[in-house]
């Protein structure tokens, strides 16, 4: 996990580094502590968007916003183990994880699939590079 | 313990302009639990617009008709963090004229949609009958009515004239006299009042809780505008954001009837900024890098993060709407609420399933 954070209006980088190696998985139990203490701040949480970076690992990257200052949170994790939620610190992120489940296949405690998808009927992830894109 | 009647309410009904499905859980009249079901909308835009960064600033403002300009502003914005660019004044200047008429435009629609269902007819086609100024000038700007496709990457592709600069001069000065009117019907109709005070209430905990952005958070007192960012032209206008505590249906409604009037201030503004000058910058090359930014769409912030690998396509570009945010907080202002108050509480959050769905 690494985190960065930033306060150029208008033009907003987001520099934080990703670990990519086996403890990927393990560094993202500390998200909830981090939803926790931004809750407590009164930070807002703006989005939570996943990446497909190859080799089944997809980036998750957690962007809040402390008074017009960007935080970002990133993760790579493996897309076939069951991540926590932060669904019940911020209820606004239900849908932010619900969409990484359709749109990159990932599994998220406690939420279903089928926000965007049709469980079953629709295409499979379809923000996952198929093997031609690779 | 009598058991709840369950209803749904959508996706086609006759108060919603777009497919979204409630499971309301009633108590008689009263609504004691909601579930938002979506989808219905979805158009896989995310993966369409990976495909080809050029086409995507034509393809960007198909994500939304009511606030097409925003998301190809947005998306310039991010590409042209990644090209590291300034893009000329002028163009930042037109940029944000052509933002804020989105604005009122938008705000109109969603005005008038409110007033149609609380079955005030004549207002729906008042605030349409003013948002067609609104309309036709951006028609004349950009050529376009819907989707003006004005922003390029490095600025914009079509300049505004001075006969064209005076003539948007006289139409905010047209236009703003009908929408103080409008402002005063709103405010002041003991019916809408009556219709509106206290239902729906989000409060402040409860609007930061669910995330909410642009007018639904600023009705709950929430203070953020991302205006105040100050990209485009707005941090050389005096931009006032409008906040309001009640957190209910008439606050949203007031706090964009404000800033429609606020607009037209800001437009205003922007055309004493004209100067001379180029509106357009070239860029050379395919993209390489990651760009986050976002602007204040007329439903709140609209963010737009992309990964670009060098080639034409785009590693990952995530659109993150205002409506898939605001939408999902009725779920927190049904409850308690009657049954017959369900299509106004959904219609205040300005709900954009074009959006919210992509």
């Amino acid at each position: 996990m690494a985190s960065s954070e930033h306060y150029r209006y208008g033009k907003i980088r987001l520099g934080g580094e990703s670990l990519n190696n086996s403890s990927a998985n393990e560094s993202h139990k500390v998200i909830r502590d981090i939803a926790v203490r931004m809750k407590n701040r009164g930070v807002r949480l703006v989005s939570i968007t996943g990446r497909d970076c190859d080799e089944g690992n997809i980036e998750l990257i957690y962007v809040f916003d402390e008074d017009g200052v960007i935080l970002d949170h990133r993760f790579v994790v493996d897309v076939e183990r069951e991540l926590d939620s932060i669904s019940d610190i911020y209820s606004g992120a239900i849908n932010m994880e619900r969409e990484n489940i359709d749109l990159l296949g990932m599994k998220f405690k406690g939420l279903t699939p089928g926000l965007l998808l049709e469980p079953e009927k629709s295409v499979i992830a379809p923000l996952r590079k198929r093997q031609e894109e690779v | 313990m009598k058991r709840p009647t369950t209803i749904p309410i959508g996706p086609q009904h006759p108060a919603f302009l777009e497919p979204l499905n409630i499971g309301l859980e009633l108590e008689e009249e009263r609504v004691v639990g909601a579930t938002l079901n979506l989808g219905y909308n979805h158009r896989g835009m995310e993966y369409a617009l990976a495909l080809d960064y050029k086409k995507t600033q034509y393809l960007v403002e198909r994500v939304c008709g009511i606030c097409s300009n925003h998301h190809s502003a947005a998306y310039c914005q991010t590409m042209e963090d990644i090209y590291d660019i300034e893009v000329p004044v002028r163009a930042k200047v037109i940029r944000t004229i052509m933002m804020e008429c989105q604005r009122i435009t938008s705000h109109l629609l969603a005005l008038g949609h409110t007033a149609e269902t609380m079955g005030y007819e004549n207002l729906f086609m008042q605030c349409f009958r003013e948002r067609e100024l609104a309309m036709r000038l951006v028609n004349e700007i950009s050529g376009n009515r819907v989707h003006y496709s004005i922003n390029v990457i490095g600025g914009i592709k079509r300049d505004m004239d001075a006969g064209m600069e005076r003539h948007t001069a006289n139409v905010m000065r047209e236009l703003r006299p009908l929408l103080e009117d409008l402002r005063d019907v709103f405010a002041r109709d003991n019916t809408l009042v009556k219709r509106m005070k206290d239902v729906g209430v989000l409060t402040n905990e409860q609007a930061r809780d669910w995330c909410t952005v642009g007018p639904v958070a600023r009705a709950s007192g929430l203070p953020q505008d991302i205006r105040e960012d100050g990209f485009a032209a707005y941090d050389m206008i005096d931009l006032k954001p409008v906040v309001r505590d009640e957190g209910d249906c008439y606050a949203r409604t007031m706090v964009r009837m404000d800033e429609c009037l606020h607009s037209i201030d800001l437009i205003e503004e922007c055309l004493k900024l004209l100067d001379e000058g180029p509106v357009i910058m070239t860029v050379k090359g395919h993209p390489t890098g990651e760009g986050l930014s976002r602007v204040e769409a007329p439903r709140g912030e609209l963010l737009y993060h992309v990964k670009a690998i060098g080639g034409l396509q785009l590693d990952r570009i995530k659109i993150r709407t205002p409506a898939f945010l605001n939408v999902p907080s009725v779920q927190a202002m049904l409850p308690g609420s009657r049954l017959a108050d369900v299509p106004l509480i959904t219609v205040s959050v300005d709900p954009c399933i074009c959006c919210t769905d992509r």
